[in-house]
């Protein structure tokens, strides 16, 4: 028999043609190469702002301000920027142009000109079709306030501009004043789920109160106020409701509360998914250990066997307690805190922890994780050219797990969380909230600063990343 | 190459960040499997579940034995074969995608001697999406290692062999791709509009060789074999370099990092077996094959990265952990009934040159167990994979001449199921502290040979 040499080369051959429909290479994970849903303990990719709204107005630091608005002027409603005309902004689910002052850091590309952030120019041809070149910003020529975007008037130079105001006060003419923030401090938040819904219950501080509004998320980097009217106000004689931590059982809703600043916790409850609160103890634990020094907060509440419990933070970030709700009151666990500063120290890690504060507990079968905000060193030295520049405390996120409740496993790589903005600018996150969905874990956390800890907001971040 | 493409960019310490975080990422493991270790190399391969090292077929040979191509004949095998996973984690589909590929062999051999008989092979494995997949997943994360992208990519084996008697000897070199290059380049500039980055990635997928090696003994009743594939580490270096030019800028500079490792890990396997002509017609084959998986290096083996900014923070390198898996030893037994077929030689060990059966329909079956190399988990590696089970049947019909090539049709089905495995790590926090993995895959494979006359 003799052997056909075209024979051995037909399978290179049918290779190589099949191989021509056959892209060289993929790096993308693609189908079949997915991320597997986080269990959330860490992987948590990079913060999002979330944008908080009360009504139509995002609530953020500073004063409440406001647009004058023409009556006949209506709003667009919208998801994203992108579904509305230059210069609007998508703020609250509609659009509106963004108010601004000269203090106001537009963003890039744009610059603050006749009271609203619209895009820069030197001459006619930066700006888009129909529009003009003002004071180099771009704007719109117009004959009446049709001619206009929402938020905008047409003024005596025949150019749309915007004129804030403060809510309440009057704008003349027929245009009232539409608001477009509000005051406040969103601080600790809760999230979990209620039919079906991804809500959150969060505390909103203002000049000397804080009390707690329910949010619904719109998209996973929105929260609106749902009802717009805070669920749970401070009791009489208080200041502050806050630090939200709820256990949902169906439409009832134990909302753990901490109450003044380090008075006591309470507990209110809701049987319509937490619309509406009431108080079931203004005083369900009290300061009353040593290590407390008359302080306790920030309670995490779960649910285990039936129970109710929380973690709570205690002499204002000396350690973390647990407590179990019995009625109207709680017992403590233990008299002595279950985790303290020096549990999270860390050689390689995390060092020079100070405080440990803000418990979040987050059940994930027989395993409760408790996410701290905790504040230490987890930077390196940085070496620059005028010397070494050590490594400045700020806030990150630790975390423990337990299954008895009594004994805790720190997480062994230092913090869960901690982003950095810079080579020199870590930022800071806190007072932690970890939601699980079937994709993966949430990550919920109050961006600060860093060293100085400035809240910049609420603030997001998925793992998968 | 691939074409250029912006970016828009915010923080130039985004970039070094994403580096850092892709090469973290890349300490997912990589010791592998190939479609042809994992399933068999054709249809009758895969019905008798890689247990007939001591016989198979001669478009085998650069898969399972280099020594079969010691044999007379031109021979090509065309096939497809197709494997549907259906992984779980904690009973959560882990979506792993479908093993499909192209599987096409060729061999033709003389007899030169009275005694002596001289032969060449070669398959190739043309996976059905991407010539390479390259996964970069982090370690924590629950991975059915042996099941994702190391069954997609492209490879091919060559063979040659020498038969002297009674004996088969045979060697060649089973060929891979590594993944290296210039890798990833970042330009950060500024302009009008503000910052802008300019990316560009340069990967070249370069082959690697590892030894193959095979003997048949070749008896009576009995016929004896034995096979070895040397390691196949599949080499991963890659850089990225992120170079940023701001105005105004503290940290102007050039970022460096490396990454080198293994991406891709075959182990050395022995495979042992034995083939006995029970009845007339009805063969029974038994194997024995130890991966030494305990070989197999950390997925990848450093990281270094150099900041060469204005602010330089020390120069950091990663090493990470050994994987620890573990020498596995899997039993394969399997079974051919080939009708009609010629008398049994009288003895076991007597004559050692048969014609070839002259048979019409064959019918195979196979079972084999694979212990998992995996070791429990108990750090932040979650590894899933557990102990499989295969069950295997098949059948072909010799159709006879069909313009000039004397044609068979084989067909074959596998069963594979995952044992439930639990996994307890030694501290609650780490990712995935608990976790349950099993699962099945059900594989179907069809080919069609021919021998040129």
């Amino acid at each position: 028999m003799t052997a056909r040499p075209s024979v051995l080369v037909a399978p290179l051959v049918l290779g190589i043609a099949l191989s021509v429909s056959i892209p060289a290479c993929d790096t993308s994970p693609g189908a079949g190469l997915e991320p597997f849903p986080s269990s959330g303990v860490a992987g948590f990719g990079k913060p999002q702002l979330v944008s908080v709204c009360i009504g139509a107005a995002a609530v953020t630091p500073g004063s409440s301000a406001g647009l004058c608005v023409p009556a006949a002027q209506s709003f667009a409603a919208c998801a994203a920027d992108d579904d509305c005309r230059a210069p609007e902004k998508c703020l609250c689910g509609r659009c509106i142009v963004r108010a601004c002052d000269p203090s106001t850091v537009c963003p890039t590309g744009e610059a603050c000109r006749s009271g609203r952030c619209t895009r820069s120019c030197t001459e006619a041809a930066d700006c888009a079709a129909g529009e003009l070149c003002s004071g180099g910003g771009c704007t719109r020529a117009c004959s009446g306030d049709a001619a206009c975007r929402a938020g905008e008037a047409c003024d005596l130079f025949g150019t749309c501009s915007a004129e804030a105001c403060v809510p309440g006060a009057s704008c003349g003419g027929d245009s009232t004043c539409e608001p477009v923030t509000v005051s406040g401090e969103v601080r600790e938040p809760h999230v979990t789920s209620i039919d079906g819904d991804r809500v959150a219950f969060f505390e909103v501080r203002t000049a000397g109160s804080a009390s707690i509004y329910r949010g619904v998320f719109e998209t996973p980097s929105h929260l609106v106020a749902d009802p717009v009217e805070p669920v749970l106000a401070p009791p009489s004689g208080a200041s502050r409701a806050g630090a939200p931590s709820a256990v949902v059982r169906g439409s009832d809703v134990e909302l753990l509360v901490a109450i003044g600043d380090g008075a006591a916790v309470g507990l209110a409850r809701s049987t319509n998914g937490g619309r509406s609160f009431t108080w079931a103890s203004e005083s369900l634990l009290t300061p009353s250990e040593p290590w407390e020094s008359g302080s306790v907060g920030s309670p995490g509440a779960f649910e285990r066997d039936g129970d109710s419990y929380f973690f709570y933070e205690g002499g204002d970030g000396a350690g973390i307690g647990l407590a179990r709700v019995l009625a109207s009151t709680a017992e403590r666990v233990q008299p002595l805190p279950l985790l303290r500063p020096a549990d999270l120290e860390d050689a390689g890690f995390w060092r020079s922890v100070q405080s440990i504060g803000t418990p979040h507990a987050l059940v994930d079968g027989a395993i409760v994780r408790v996410y701290v905000t905790a504040r230490g060193i987890d930077g390196g030295t940085a070496i620059t050219p005028s010397g070494p520049v050590p490594p400045e405390p700020n806030d990150s996120i630790g975390m423990f797990a337990t299954a008895d409740l009594a004994t805790f496993d720190r997480y062994p790589a230092g913090p869960v969380y901690s982003a950095i903005s810079g080579l020199f600018g870590p930022l800071g996150e806190r007072e932690p909230a970890v939601h699980l969905t079937p994709e993966g874990a949430d990550l919920y956390f109050i961006a600060t600063t860093g060293e100085a800890s400035l809240p910049l907001g609420l603030s997001r971040a998925s793992s998968p990343k | 190459m691939i074409p250029r493409r912006s970016y828009r960019c915010r923080l130039p310490v985004f970039f070094l960040g994403s580096s850092v975080l892709l090469a973290i990422a890349l300490a997912s493991p990589r010791a592998s499997a190939t479609p042809g270790t994992t399933f068999g190399a054709g249809p009758r391969d895969e019905s008798l579940v890689r247990s007939a090292v001591a016989e198979g077929d001669t478009t085998d040979a650069a898969t399972e034995n280099p020594a079969f191509a010691a044999a007379e004949g031109t021979h090509i095998r065309v096939g497809y074969g197709a494997a549907a996973p259906y992984l779980r984690v904690n009973g959560i589909d882990a979506r792993v995608a479908p093993i499909l590929g192209f599987d096409t062999a060729t061999h033709t051999g003389r007899h030169l001697l009275p005694a002596l008989w001289a032969g060449v092979g070669f398959a190739l494995h043309l996976p059905g999406a991407r010539v390479a997949r390259i996964s970069f997943r982090p370690a924590t994360e629950p991975q059915f290692i042996f099941y994702e992208a190391e069954q997609q990519r492209l490879s091919f084996d060559l063979a040659a062999a020498l038969r002297y008697g009674p004996i088969s000897v045979g060697g060649g070199a089973s060929v891979a791709l590594g993944v290296g290059g210039p890798g990833v380049s970042i330009d950060v500039a500024q302009d009008a509009a503000g910052p802008r980055a300019t990316g560009a990635t340069d990967i070249s997928l370069g082959y690697r060789l590892a030894p193959l090696a095979g003997v048949v003994a070749h008896f009576g009743r009995l016929q004896l074999g034995a096979s070895f594939r040397g390691e196949l580490a599949v080499d991963l270096s890659l850089q990225t370099v992120v170079k940023v030019a701001l105005d105004g800028n503290p940290i102007n500079g050039v970022t460096t990092v490396v990454v080198s490792g293994a991406s891709g890990y075959e182990p050395p396997r022995v495979n042992l077996g034995a083939r006995v002509l029970v009845l007339r017609g009805l063969r029974a084959f038994a194997a024995l094959e130890l991966s030494a998986y305990s070989a197999a290096p950390a997925p990848v083996a450093d990281v270094s990265i150099d900041v060469d900014l204005s602010s330089k923070p020390a120069l950091k390198e990663g090493r990470f952990v050994e994987p620890r898996f573990r020498d596995t030893l899997a039993p394969k037994v399997g079974v051919e009934w080939r009708y009609p077929s010629l008398p049994l030689p009288p003895t076991f060990f007597g004559e050692t040159v048969r014609a070839a059966d002259p048979w019409k329909v064959a019918v195979r079956a196979g079972y084999a167990f694979a212990p998992s190399p995996v070791p429990p988990q108990r750090g932040f590696t979650s590894y899933a994979d557990s102990s499989r089970h295969t069950a295997a049947i098949g059948a072909a019909y010799h159709l006879g001449d069909v313009l000039g090539v004397d044609l068979s049709l084989s067909i074959a089905a596998q069963l594979h199921v995952l044992e439930t495995r639990r996994e307890q790590k030694s501290l609650l926090s780490l990712p995935f502290a608990e976790y349950q993995v099993n699962g099945e895959m059900i594989r179907g494979s069809l080919a069609l040979e021919g021998q040129v006359k």
